[in-house]
């Protein structure tokens, strides 16, 4: 047989990127960022046009760096855009302009009228438009006419929806960031994806009401601020994970529904504003959706009062099924003001039987306050495998003697689950 | 290796024959990731040492080991970014094309993004070196090409 016979450098053996099949150079050139890429243009004949199959034409915020020192980059930059794209030549996986802050260029309806129908022909599938120059304007209707689209991403804009909108039907995944949405445009956009796996919501604007029933949607994640009144989420029969995220603090009684499948479950809240767990999902909402969770994680616990403690251990009991949880408190604690913590919390409930692992993560303050709820979980694990303690310290408060104390308490502690391990790291 | 009658690999190991005639043992479950090897093994049988003669015992180690890595969940940002480290340019291409011959398609991904960060910015003549391309452009050609993507030589360092 030849394979046997053949060895060094033979005539068939690829030795040189150069002579690797196209599709296999497209691979390399696929990750060069876009000025790499055309340049490869110069390298040789055989090269000159190989670029103009990269399937991803992506425009980073360096791209644009090298003009701010242009008063008016606007033509220079989309000169070289509209040159890209109209020298390219083969299907267009990905396309993304990100155009950074305080950068003298606006993405005018004129230059998305010349690029938009050129990416739809080529048809992208995902898209991708920040702008986070000062100005906000309106997303050019243009966009809507990209049906392939199966991902798309955008910043910067205000949202109204075309009247002639027939939907974005191939799309699985939605995410918007800095957007002010005109009334209804929300809800028009998110019913016109039918088949909506993941959505995205992140610091936009004019943003009050969120009632959503999309089937297909798996996976939300939402961040709002005060203006935010009301959540409902029940009739998202499919969503398993959800994360809200509060930049402004939370108002009481904002989640009126939550599904009954989540399996995981992430809430947030910048930390001064916070208001009780016990407000955040009352009693009903837990008892109701808590069922199925497997994952949980709680931001901004305010470990010193008694009342979110307890309130917080009575939701844990209500997860039977969780296997992993996460709770954070990085914020400054008064640690005059709360109660005593020497109380201990119920250790004989052996109600955590199918949580595997614990990560507790907070501000050297709180220290105290988290040992009982340590021992909580420890004493009611019975599966558990790793608990991790991880403390950010101030190193003025804190000392080896102290940490000592700590470890040797964490060490003292009754576990139930025989293999568990607990990580200290501070 | 006593043959077994039935077909679970999970501890089986096959041995691997390097163009320079080392061989080298791999875990069964690895090879299935590199889609040659497990052509060959289907063609061949996996009693018999199977013959890689394009890839060579400098750098059949260092594949295996990041397959090692990959069939126990393993490979983090901190694993690939300490496999790299002390590699050159040229040691990173030979595993390159190694991994596409082995059609070993989750390393040939990871050092497709690690040959392009190396040549992020380098000059074009580095470039033709790397790749392995002889300059045919007419100087009047070249020249024309550059002025027209002149946006796209900013910030190269030109090493001649």
């Amino acid at each position: 047989m030849s394979l046997f016979n053949k060895k060094g450098n033979q005539d068939d053996q690829i030795d040189r990127i150069s002579d690797l099949p196209s599709n296999v150079i497209d691979g390399v050139l696929e990750h060069l960022n876009i000025r790499d890429v055309v340049r490869t243009s110069i390298l040789s004949t055989k090269w000159r046009y190989m670029w103009t199959s990269a399937p991803r034409l992506e425009f980073h915020p360096n791209f644009f760096h090298t003009y701010e020192y242009i008063h008016y980059p606007s033509p220079v930059v989309s000169k070289i855009i509209t040159d890209v794209l109209m020298r390219h030549n083969g299907p267009i996986n990905k396309f993304l302009l990100f155009i950074p802050t305080y950068f003298n260029f606006k993405l005018t309806v004129k230059l998305l009228d010349m690029w938009i129908p050129l990416l739809s022909r080529r048809g992208v599938k995902h898209l991708e438009l920040l702008n986070l120059e000062t100005a906000l304007s309106h997303l050019p209707y243009i966009v809507f006419s990209c049906k392939e689209l199966t991902k798309f991403k955008f910043g910067g804009f205000n949202l109204s929806i075309p009247p002639n909108f027939s939907g974005f039907k191939r799309l699985l995944n939605l995410k918007l960031q800095r957007v002010t949405f005109e009334s209804g445009a929300l809800e028009s956009l998110i019913s016109g994806c039918p088949l909506l796996e993941e959505l995205s919501i992140e610091y936009c604007h004019r943003f009050e009401y969120f009632h959503i029933s999309t089937p297909t949607l798996k996976v939300l994640s939402l961040g709002f601020d005060k203006n935010m009144k009301s959540i409902c989420l029940k009739k998202a029969q499919n969503l398993s994970d959800l994360t809200l995220m509060a930049n402004d603090g939370w108002v009481p009684g904002l989640i009126k529904s939550l599904p009954k499948n989540i399996q995981r479950f992430s809430i947030g809240s910048s930390f001064n504003k916070k208001i009780p767990y016990a407000d955040i999902i009352p009693p009903t909402l837990v008892k109701s959706s808590f069922n199925s969770i497997k994952y949980l994680k709680l931001r901004a616990v305010k470990f010193n009062e008694r009342g979110e403690l307890l309130y917080i251990v009575s939701v844990l009991k209500s997860a039977p099924h969780l296997v992993e949880l996460v709770v954070e408190s990085y914020g400054h604690l008064d640690i005059t003001q709360g109660s005593d913590c020497s109380e201990e919390l119920d250790c004989s409930s052996r109600c955590l039987n199918q949580l595997k692992t614990v990560n507790i993560n907070i501000y050297a303050t709180s220290h105290q306050h988290a040992m009982s709820f340590i021992q909580f979980i420890l004493a009611n694990s019975t599966s558990l495998k790793t608990l991790t303690f991880d403390v950010l310290l101030d190193s003025r408060e804190f000392d080896a003697p102290m940490l000592l104390s700590i470890s040797q308490h964490l060490l003292l502690m009754k576990r139930a689950s025989q293999s568990a391990q607990v990580k200290f790291i501070h | 290796m006593a043959q077994e009658a039935s077909s679970s690999t999970s501890s089986k190991t096959i041995s691997l024959k390097t163009g320079d005639g080392e061989i080298f043992e791999i875990e069964a479950s690895a090879a299935k990731q590199m889609k040659t090897v497990q052509r060959l093994i289907d063609d061949l049988g996996d009693d018999i040492t199977i013959p890689l003669h394009n890839v060579f015992s400098k750098e059949l180690p260092k594949i295996i080991e990041y397959y090692k890595k990959d069939i126990t969940g393993e490979i983090t940002k901190d694993f690939e970014a300490e496999f790299v480290k002390d590699l050159n340019d040229d040691e990173v291409k030979v595993l390159f094309l190694a991994a596409n011959y082995l059609d070993a398609n989750k390393l040939f991904e990871f050092l497709s993004q690690n040959i392009a960060d190396r040549l992020e910015s380098k000059s074009v003549e580095y470039v033709r070196k790397y790749f392995g391309v002889e300059n045919d452009f007419t100087p009047e050609e070249e020249s024309k090409l550059r002025e027209e993507r002149a946006w796209s030589f900013r910030g190269i360092k030109e090493d001649e």
